[in-house]
């Protein structure tokens, strides 16, 4: 057990744990806490204020609480029309009182008024630190009072923020002693200027400079300064070095340059020789070069490991130790390069690729996490599965870095690039980084521009290709031709179960090319193939494929001006069939006479699980065939109707098949015109229905009544758990009949009455 | 560049070089402990104290501190002496370009390990003046301001009631009246009149600070 407490402390402990206080906790609390804590509170002179935490009245008590001689620094904003008042009040104090030891002030947002207002005053005092913020450009008002502030004898330090082309107006002092300086930016004529009648200035931090016109000679160097920021320039290569030059004992020198001067400014060997004839004394370098690559500019061309390469040498790595790091960022509009040392902090992105210049290795990998720690433990790549760079703009130079990191990358298994621009080029570069890849299996490039020959490299790929199970190239302007090259590639491919290749132009000679290879395809299990033209013949030849082929079994035809004579073929195809599960056949022109063909073969085919009808012109005679259709048919479980023409009668006889079909559990009617009654019927069938658990219903002139006729059918059904009642015009009363049934109905999950707005019958 | 694993090693290989002589320091309950330079240099006291006697093998005594205050401080050196130091740059410490000119001393940035260690030392038991007086003494200036910045963090935002309970201090109200205890804690802005004619404050009015 101790026998001291903490009024033993000598009276420098209790000022030095004072430093670390605010204002209020040392005037209210610790003064009051006993008479010799009062008197060692008394005695305190090393006051920090900020007055901006305060209000008038507050400050008032601080400043009658303490004793200005008292106060070191003081930090006055005037950012709020009511710290007007304050402003005034502030420097009557100023005039009155003797702040004898203020060694530093701080004035935030003030404006040329206020800033020449407190100037004669500030010149009273023998300050070190001034930092004075600008609440408005001064454009041609002459600051020569704030000259005279500049040129105090005692005065080191200068801080000025936002003071755009403050130089030109402000008349540096023929010789002062600041020894660190802040400003925003200048010139190069400013900045020799600066230094010229600066002899003791070591610290210069600015966001940027400019070089104006071409670059001068070096005539004389300015060895005082040790420190030099930039935080935002945009200089050349040749620029900086001139600006460097003027500069040799610097030892420290930080740079964040953004510039479209990319080959130059990353090029570490111009860095090492530049330090080495001219930064003899540079320990510590710090930068971050940014540039952005754009589709039209860009005439540079090379990947991050060649970047990386030059700031791997002895001199960089162990005689500065400097560790540099090279990412990639892919972003919608462009992608950006920056090269930056650590540790730096530049931000947050989503996904970057990545090389570091350590003596370990130099692979480009995959990262989410952005982190500038050179820490060893974090496994950056390990996460990635899925690399989604869709709509990402990559453009053919852009592919380079992606494949970069492709190439070693171990956990990617899907990659999405679709709608980018990326041509026979930049697909080259893909190859090439996915030809010992183990664990990409879906492979997505819809709404690129790959074309006949990048499908044809692409196709060569796929021969010797073990691992992608998904390709999809929709929308690529394929051909004809392509097709050809694809077909080849298909016919010794083992892998691929599902290919995607909708809107690609092909004709006729096309899908013959295709429907050969399906025949010896004994894998492809999904075969995507919408938005081409299909004639009589090539359906056929198609239809062919599939009454041999037995590993297909889901087929998308939508969009290829199916008629009824081609159906036909179709329809006779799926009465044998025994492999097909799903066929899409959207958006095409089947009407009611084509389905009848399908609702025939329907009633014999004994596998077809899901079909898709959306968009097909088909009436009620067409909904009556497939409603004969599914009295029989026990396999079939889903079935899209949306946006076709069938009104309450064709609705009448489907919810009449409905009472008796077992397997139907998906039934979608959306935007047809089944209207009240055909909902009744709808209605009455659900009461005796046990399996249908979606019903779309969507945009069918519902309104209230059918509503209400669904709402009590709905107390007596027990399985339905997706309504969809939207857009049907059945009003507050129609919402809460619906509302209402799901406290009875607890099997109804999801209902939606979006877009019913109210009217009046 | 401190963050590398690399650079630090490089420092320890520096220090390796200026370790070879230790030097004996001793409590003033008699304990001896043997450090080496990078343990002296921390201490401004040590330092002094060795360049003056050369002693060799003597240890070197020091009666303020006792064994039980004097071991961890020797640990805390120990755990500190491959830090890199700052730059040193002459008259102006504050040179470093990166600091925030508005940024207050803050009290917030005492690293993990700091703050574990001086865990080991409480009010109730009076360790924590110890170890603050001690390193005030020996003029280990990281080790008080570790000390410092957690008083200051026990005391921030606290009443002068709490602050009094916090440390059991007793309060010596010179008068009665508005000087009581309670009168007092009504007007957290009043200072207590002292007999002491110099001590100054304000009178006893409404506390501004409290709107």
């Amino acid at each position: 057990m101790s026998s001291i407490c903490l009024l033993d402390f000598p009276v420098e402990i209790f000022h030095r744990t004072f430093d670390y206080l605010d204002t209020p906790t040392i005037i209210r609390s610790l003064r009051c806490v006993c008479r010799q804590l009062n008197k060692i509170v008394n005695i305190y002179n090393r006051y920090e204020i900020d007055l901006t935490l305060f209000t008038k009245v507050q400050c008032e008590f601080i400043l009658q609480s303490i004793r200005c001689e008292n106060i070191i620094s003081l930090i006055f904003s005037a950012d709020f029309k009511e710290q007007s008042d304050k402003a005034d009040f502030l420097l009557t104090i100023l005039n009155i009182q003797q702040f004898s030891c203020l060694r530093s002030l701080t004035l935030l947002h003030i404006n040329k008024n206020e800033l020449d207002r407190f100037l004669p005053c500030i010149i009273n005092f023998s300050l070190i630190s001034l930092s004075i913020q600008l609440s408005d450009f001064f454009q041609t008002a002459s600051l020569s009072s704030l000259s005279t502030a500049i040129s105090q004898r005692k005065l080191r330090k200068l801080h000025i923020f936002n003071g755009h082309n403050l130089i030109q107006i402000l008349p540096w002092p023929v010789d002062c002693k600041l020894n660190h300086l802040t400003i925003t930016s200048c010139t190069d004529q400013e900045y020799r200027s600066i230094l010229e009648h600066s002899p003791l200035l070591r610290t210069f931090v600015m966001e940027y400079c400019l070089v104006i016109d071409t670059i001068p000679s070096v005539k004389s160097t300015y060895l005082q300064l040790t420190s030099l920021v930039m935080n935002y320039s945009s200089l050349s290569f040749g620029q900086l070095n001139y600006l460097l030059s003027l500069t040799p004992s610097l030892v420290h020198l930080k740079i964040i340059n953004h510039t479209c001067y990319f080959s130059s400014l990353f090029d570490g060997n111009r860095w090492e020789e530049l330090i080495q004839s001219k930064l003899r004394l540079l320990k510590n370098f710090q930068f971050c070069f940014r540039h952005t690559i754009r589709k039209l500019n860009s005439t540079f061309c090379t990947n991050l490991h060649s970047i990386i390469k030059q700031y791997r040498t002895p001199f960089w790595l162990d005689i500065k130790r400097w560790f540099v790091i090279a990412d990639c960022i892919m972003r919608s509009s462009s992608c950006e390069i920056i090269l930056y040392t650590i540790p730096i902090t530049i931000g947050d992105f989503n996904i970057l690729i990545r090389c570091k210049a350590f003596p370990i290795n130099d692979l480009c990998y995959f990262t989410k996490n952005f982190s500038n720690e050179n820490n060893h433990d974090i496994q950056e790549d390990k996460t990635l599965i899925e690399l989604n760079l869709e709509n990402s703009n990559k453009i053919s130079k852009d592919m380079i870095y992606l494949a970069c990191a492709l190439k070693h990358n171990t956990t990617i298994v899907t990659l999405n690039l679709n709608n980018n621009n990326i041509e026979r080029e930049g697909l080259q570069y893909l190859i090439d980084a996915l030809e010992n890849n183990m664990t990409i299996t879906t492979l997505s490039m819809d709404g690129n521009q790959i074309g006949a020959q990048g499908v044809q490299h692409l196709a060569e790929s796929l021969q010797n290709n073990t691992t992608i199970r998904t390709l999809s190239i929709r929308g690529n302007q394929i051909g004809d031709e392509g097709a050809r090259h694809l077909s080849y590639g298909l016919q010794n491919n083992r892998t691929l179960t599902t290919l995607r290749i909708s809107r690609n132009q092909f004709g006729d000679e096309g899908l013959r090319h295709l429907t050969n290879a399906l025949q010896h395809s004994t894998t492809l299990t999904i075969f995507n193939y919408e938005d081409n033209y299909i004639s009589n013949d090539g359906i056929q030849h198609l239809c062919d494929v599939f009454r041999k082929n037995t590993s297909l079994h889901t087929l998308e035809l939508g969009s290829n001006q199916i008629d009824v004579s081609k159906v036909q073929h179709l329809a006779n195809m799926l009465e044998d069939n025994m492999t097909l599960t799903t066929l899409s056949l959207r958006d095409n022109d089947l009407s009611s006479n084509g389905t009848e063909y399908l609702a025939n073969a329907l009633q014999k085919n004994t596998t077809l699980r899901i079909l898709n009808l959306r968009l097909n012109h088909i009436d009620d005679n067409g909904a009556e065939y497939l409603a004969n259709a599914m009295m029989t048919n026990t396999t079939l479980t889903t079935l899209y109707l949306w946006n076709n023409q069938i009104r309450s009668t064709g609705a009448r006889c489907l919810a009449d098949a409905l009472q008796k079909n077992t397997t139907i559990t998906t039934l979608d009617l959306g935007r047809n015109q089944i209207g009240t009654a055909g909902t009744k019927y709808l209605a009455d069938m659900l009461r005796i229905n046990s399996t249908l658990t979606t019903l779309s219903l969507w945009d069918n002139e519902i309104k209230v009544k059918g509503a209400e006729y669904l709402a009590t059918a709905l107390r007596t059904n027990k399985t339905l758990t997706t309504l969809d009642m939207g857009f049907n015009q059945i009003g507050d009363n129609g919402e809460q009949y619906l509302l209402d049934t799901l406290h009875t109905h607890k099997t109804l999950i999801t209902l939606n009455l979006d877009n019913n707005p109210l009217i009046f019958t | 560049m401190a963050t590398t694993a690399e650079a630090s090693n490089t420092t320890t290989g520096n220090t390796e070089t200026a370790t070879g002589k230790m030097i004996k320091i001793q409590s003033n309950d008699g304990q001896i402990f043997e450090v080496d330079q990078g343990v002296v240099e921390q201490s401004s006291t040590i330092k002094t104290l060795s360049d003056l006697m050369d002693v060799g093998d003597v240890p070197i005594p020091l009666p303020n501190v006792k064994a039980s205050i004097l071991g961890p401080i020797v640990d805390f050196c120990n755990h500190h002496k491959n830090d890199q130091k700052p730059e040193p740059i002459d008259e102006d410490d504050d040179d470093d370009p990166n600091k925030d000119i508005y940024e207050p001393k803050r009290s917030d940035d005492i690293c993990e390990w700091d703050l574990n260690f001086i865990k080991q030392f409480t009010v109730p038991e009076g360790t924590l003046f110890d170890i603050i007086m001690a390193a005030n003494y020996l003029g280990i200036k990281t080790l008080l301001a570790v000390g410092c910045k957690t008083i200051a963090n026990m005391v921030r935002g606290k009443s002068s009631t709490e602050v009094r309970e916090m440390f059991n201090i007793s309060y010596d109200p010179p008068g009665e009246g508005i000087n009581a205890p309670n009168a007092i804690e009504g007007q957290a802005g009043t200072v207590p009149t002292t007999q002491d004619a110099n001590a100054t404050g304000p009178s006893p009015q409404p506390d501004p600070m409290n709107q």
